[in-house]
C-alpha cells in the first residue's frame, strides 16, 4: 500500500482533425493572403457577408458577387478578457471584440489592442494592424489585432440588420 | 466566378484538446492507488456484494460503500467490441478488444482491453486475467490489458 495520496491527474482528451476551408473561405483566406478584405454579396436581399460562407442564410441562396471592404469598421461587441486560457500565447488582459467591418451586415471577431481598456465601447471606430507582409499567409491572422482610429463613434443602430 | 475545385480547397490539421485535471476522490483513489501495487480493490455493499471498479455509491440503492475488499486478478468477458485495426490513438498497435469483464466475485464489470489472442479465440464467457504495466502510474493504465486463460 503507497501512503502518498493521488488527489489530482491529467487528462488528456484531445481531437485531431483535417479542417477544409470549402469554397467561399478558401476564395477569402486566398485574398485575405494578398491583404484584401473580400466580402459576398446576396444577390436577393443585398446582405453583404464577411467573411463569406458561400450563402445567405437569410434567403437561403447562393452568394456569389465578391466585392472588396476597407480594413476599417467599428466595434459592435466586445468582452475584456481577464482569465489565461492554457495554450494561447496572449496574455491578459485583452479585449475580444465582434468587429463590423464598413460596408458589412456581420461582424466577426477579432483582438482590439492598442487601446486603453477603460476607452473600449460599443461604436468605437478601429482599424486592422496587419503583420509584415512577408508573414502574410491564408489566415486572418494577417491581422495582428484591430486599433481604434480616434474618429467619432458610429451609432450603434447601424449594427440592426437590415430589413 | 471562378470555382474552385476540390483540390484547390485550404485545408489544415487540428488539434482540439481538453487538459483538465480530475479528482478521482478516496474511493476510485483507493482502487487506483491499489493498482501501482498490483492489486485490485472493489467495495462491499450491505448485501455483500462487491463492485470493480470500486464504486463510491451501490448504484442501485445509492448506498453510501466504504468496505474495501481486494478481489483476484481474474474475471469473466461479459461482452466485448474487436477492433481489427486500431487508429493511431489507441494504446495497443496491434489487433485487440475493448471488453466489459467481471472480475471473480464481483457483480459489476469493468471496461478494459483484451489482447494477446485473435478475434476466434474471443467468446463472452471465456476467463481473462491482468496483464501489469512495468510502469505504474497509479491509473487504469497499470493495467496494460487482459488476456485469455489457458484453460
Amino acid at each position: 500500500m503507497t501512503e502518498e495520496k493521488k488527489d489530482f491527474f491529467v487528462s488528456d482528451i484531445s481531437l485531431s482533425y483535417q479542417y477544409t476551408a470549402g469554397n467561399a473561405t478558401t476564395r477569402f483566406l486566398n485574398k485575405v493572403a494578398e491583404g484584401k478584405l473580400v466580402a459576398q454579396k446576396c444577390p436577393k436581399c443585398s446582405a453583404v457577408y464577411v467573411p463569406p460562407r458561400g450563402s445567405c442564410p437569410r434567403c437561403g441562396i447562393a452568394t456569389e458577387e465578391e466585392l472588396e471592404l476597407p480594413d476599417t469598421g467599428a466595434v459592435e461587441s466586445f468582452t475584456i478578457v481577464h482569465i489565461p486560457i492554457p495554450g494561447n500565447p496572449i496574455v491578459p488582459p485583452y479585449v475580444s471584440a465582434m468587429i463590423r467591418l464598413d460596408g458589412a451586415d456581420i461582424s466577426f471577431l477579432h483582438l482590439i489592442q492598442e487601446i486603453d481598456l477603460a476607452e473600449i465601447r460599443i461604436g468605437m471606430r478601429v482599424q486592422a494592424v496587419w503583420k509584415d507582409k512577408s508573414e502574410w499567409g491564408t489566415t486572418l491572422e494577417n491581422i495582428k489585432w484591430f486599433k481604434p482610429t480616434g474618429e467619432d463613434d458610429v451609432d450603434p443602430l447601424v449594427f440592426k440588420f437590415k430589413e | 466566378m471562378t470555382k474552385s475545385s476540390d483540390k484547390e480547397l485550404l485545408r489544415a490539421s487540428f488539434k482540439l484538446e481538453y487538459p483538465y485535471e480530475r479528482s478521482p476522490g478516496p474511493v476510485i483513489g483507493k482502487f487506483f492507488d491499489e493498482l501501482s501495487n498490483e492489486v485490485l480493490v472493489g467495495t462491499k455493499n450491505s448485501k455483500g456484494e462487491v463492485f470493480v471498479p470500486a464504486a463510491e455509491f451501490d448504484p442501485k440503492d445509492s448506498e453510501h460503500l466504504s468496505e474495501f475488499v481486494e478481489v483476484k486478478n481474474e474475471g469473466v468477458v461479459q461482452s466485448y467490441t474487436w477492433i481489427e485495426k486500431p487508429r493511431a490513438h489507441h494504446l495497443i498497435q496491434e489487433s485487440f478488444a475493448f471488453a466489459l469483464i467481471c472480475m471473480n466475485g464481483t457483480n459489476s464489470a469493468m471496461l478494459h482491453m483484451i489482447a494477446n489472442c485473435k478475434e476466434d479465440e474471443l467468446e463472452i464467457g471465456k476467463r481473462v486475467k491482468v496483464v501489469w504495466n512495468q510502469e505504474k502510474t497509479s491509473t487504469i493504465r497499470d493495467i496494460k490489458y487482459f488476456e485469455i486463460i489457458d484453460d
